[in-house]
């Protein structure tokens, strides 16, 4: 396992995380290890309490572990600062949520090109790539509308699009599905699936056996230390 | 921070396009800026105009001069009875003239005059105005021009000629349709041939607010000849005999750096000479400087009037900013999960905060140039709108944004892109 290591796009090893909780500590995470390579379709499963949210805000440079290591793409993210760690968010990851995240104020083209944005594109590339993005995402007719004029699924296709505008190194999913009916839900499901086709690696935080179903690799998460690693063969 | 102009500009775009999609609380939050920054620039110009017109009023009486004038002494009150009659006795004399002459060589130009209140009268109009009785030279004194024909003559005084050259609003008054120079004008019963017509503005007596007092000059001599030296004034219930020689001195000092030794010397050897408080020496140069100390203090209670307005103004781009940084919490943590730095989150809002106070600043300048305008239409105040008060009331309206929404913004940027995002 710590030989394939080196080219890993995640490398965690022995991440702890305490939250304080009036005089206690509330250990969150206990000492997780496990590694990701490039284009792996990766999810994490667990009861809430098992830590998995605790474990996606870390692997999402949204928070900074209490302990360990977490090596995101070669860099050591651990013990960067919140102006590095927004760097590499706005590099390498790309975010969906649960609740889509879309802002509401602004365009469904103008959502996407929030991190290019941040990364100080000028404006006539990101309109174009955007528009190739949401193109892709099946909603090319639908670039100057807002947000509460898109159905639930067509919001998280926005958020997809919106995810891969800065060609992340990562791409993760936050229950993806969970504000989808069923049938939707596999619409969305499918788009992932696609995009670990193109060889992208994502990473799919859930509590839903069938979503699970469609990564090639289930970690088990529970009472913050991993319970098991599967890889379902196909 | 990688503030360039290309982020600057995108910055601005995405502030004022949040602003826009609340075009009513943007048009509140800045109106407190719009009527700080309207009311200082507007203030200001009053106090700049009446200023100005202080200093236009005592440039006119002319810097280096020292104006003496001829006061009623102030008397006890004279029994209860309807019908009084006395004869007072009070200002300068020919004397006075004459000793400050000897005393004072270095005094340039001397100009008695004495002042009659006279009815003119040219056919059928009649005006209330008054003689001026007065020297060649008078015009040095004053700021008045000779628009046509002459002024006084020595001739004239020496032969105390009926001439006399009308002042400034006479001529059109009183000769609508003629032109008057030659023609014949009656000062009671005695008539004087009009030689000249002087424009500007008056600068005589101590009633010289009134602008638009009609004034006729006559040689000096002329004036004491035919009006004697006691004038009769009647007034209700009231009959005074009054007797002045000369109403008014101007003297012209060297230097200004000697008009105030000057009139000291002047005042002490007049009160020498003088039994009773008759006269009132007037320092134009000393009221410059007093107009000057006024104009400081009334800038500076102008100055705590805008700061307190201004205030007010920041405070309520303060608290939309606050309401705003809660509002869109969720906004926050989008942004900053997409990468976005604690630096981009502060600009931002900045930005809104800065756009917000610019935006109600330049509506004010505007509403700061109307307002001065209208006051000068409808109250007839002069008022002057200066380049520096609309820089001062820009720069405030600017700092104003800086310093009520960097608080707001650093509160947004502070925020735990976590805690954001599960924001509700």
């Amino acid at each position: 396992m710590a030989a394939a290591s080196v080219d890993a796009v995640i490398r965690v090893e022995g991440l702890t995380k305490d939250y304080p909780m009036g005089q206690d500590t509330v250990q969150a995470l206990r000492g997780l290890s496990f590694q990701v390579q490039p284009g792996e379709y990766l999810a994490i499963m667990g009861h809430s309490g098992s830590g998995k949210s605790t474990l996606l805000n870390l692997l999402g440079c949204l928070d900074t572990p209490s302990g360990g290591a977490y090596h995101l793409d070669g860099e050591d993210v651990a013990n960067m600062d919140d102006r590095e760690l927004s760097r590499v968010r706005r590099e390498k990851i790309g975010f969906v949520f649960q609740s889509f995240n879309l802002i509401p104020q602004i365009t469904i083209c103008e959502n996407i090109e929030v991190p290019l944005f941040y990364k100080g594109w000028h404006e006539r590339q990101s309109r174009s790539r955007s528009r190739e993005l949401a193109e892709l995402v099946g909603l090319g007719d639908r670039l100057r509308h807002r947000p509460t004029e898109l159905s639930g699924g067509q919001r998280q296709r926005v958020a997809i699009a919106r995810a891969l505008a800065n060609d992340p190194k990562i791409i993760l999913a936050d229950e993806p599905t969970g504000n989808l009916d069923s049938k939707t839900g596999d619409e969305i499901m499918t788009i992932l699936d696609g995009l670990v086709a193109q060889g992208r690696t994502v990473v799919l935080v859930t509590h839903e056996h069938d979503i699970a179903a469609h990564a090639r690799r289930v970690l088990w998460l529970a009472d913050g230390r991993v319970l098991r690693d599967e890889r379902p063969t196909p | 921070m990688t503030l360039t102009l290309f982020k600057a500009e995108r910055i601005t775009r995405l502030g004022s396009r949040s602003l826009l999609d609340h075009k009513l609380r943007s048009f509140l939050t800045a109106l407190g800026i719009i009527f700080g920054v309207g009311s200082v620039i507007a203030m200001l110009a009053i106090g700049e105009g009446a200023s100005f017109e202080a200093r236009e009023q005592i440039r006119r009486l002319g810097s280096n001069n020292i104006i003496i004038n001829a006061v009623k002494p102030p008397e006890q009150a004279t029994g209860s009875s309807a019908e009084t009659k006395r004869m007072s006795v009070y200002g300068l004399t020919y004397e006075d003239a004459h000793r400050i002459q000897v005393l004072f060589p270095d005094v340039r130009v001397m100009v008695p005059a004495r002042v009659v209140p006279a009815r003119l009268r040219v056919g059928d109009i009649r005006l209330p105005g008054r003689a001026v009785g007065t020297v060649p030279w008078f015009l040095s004194g004053t700021t008045m021009r000779l628009r046509a024909g002459r002024f006084l003559t020595d001739a004239d005084v020496q032969s105390a000629e009926n001439v006399c050259v009308l002042g400034p609003a006479v001529a059109k008054a009183l000769y609508p349709l003629d032109w008057p120079l030659g023609k014949a004008l009656y000062v009671g019963r005695g008539s004087y041939t009009v030689v000249g017509i002087v424009e500007g503005l008056p600068g005589l007596g101590p009633d010289r607010k009134q602008k638009d007092q009609y004034e006729i000059y006559v040689p000096l001599s002329t004036a004491r000849k035919r009006f004697g030296e006691a004038v009769m004034k009647r007034e209700t219930g009231t009959f005074e005999v009054e007797k002045v020689e000369l109403h008014q001195l101007t003297l012209t000092a060297p230097s200004p750096e000697a008009v105030v030794p000057v009139a000291n010397s002047v005042r002490t050897m007049l009160r020498h000479f003088h039994k009773q408080n008759d006269f009132e020496i007037t320092v134009p140069l000393e009221l410059l400087k007093q107009a000057e100390a006024t104009k400081r203090i009334f800038n500076i209670v102008l100055g705590s009037i805008a700061a307190i307005s201004l205030l007010v103004g920041g405070i309520g781009i303060m608290n939309i900013m606050l309401a705003s940084v809660t509002e869109r919490t969720r906004e926050i943590g989008i942004r900053r999960a997409l990468g976005a730095t604690r630096e981009d989150i502060v600009l931002q809002f900045l930005a809104e905060a800065l756009i917000l106070s610019l935006a109600g600043g330049v509506i004010g300048i505007g509403m700061g140039i109307g307002i001065p305008r209208l006051v000068t239409v409808f109250a007839h105040l002069k008022t002057i709108v200066t380049p520096e008060s609309l820089t001062l009331a820009f720069a405030i309206s600017v700092a104003t944004g800086l310093v009520f929404g960097i608080y707001p913004a650093m509160r947004a940027a502070a925020m735990s892109p976590i805690e954001a995002l599960r924001h509700e």
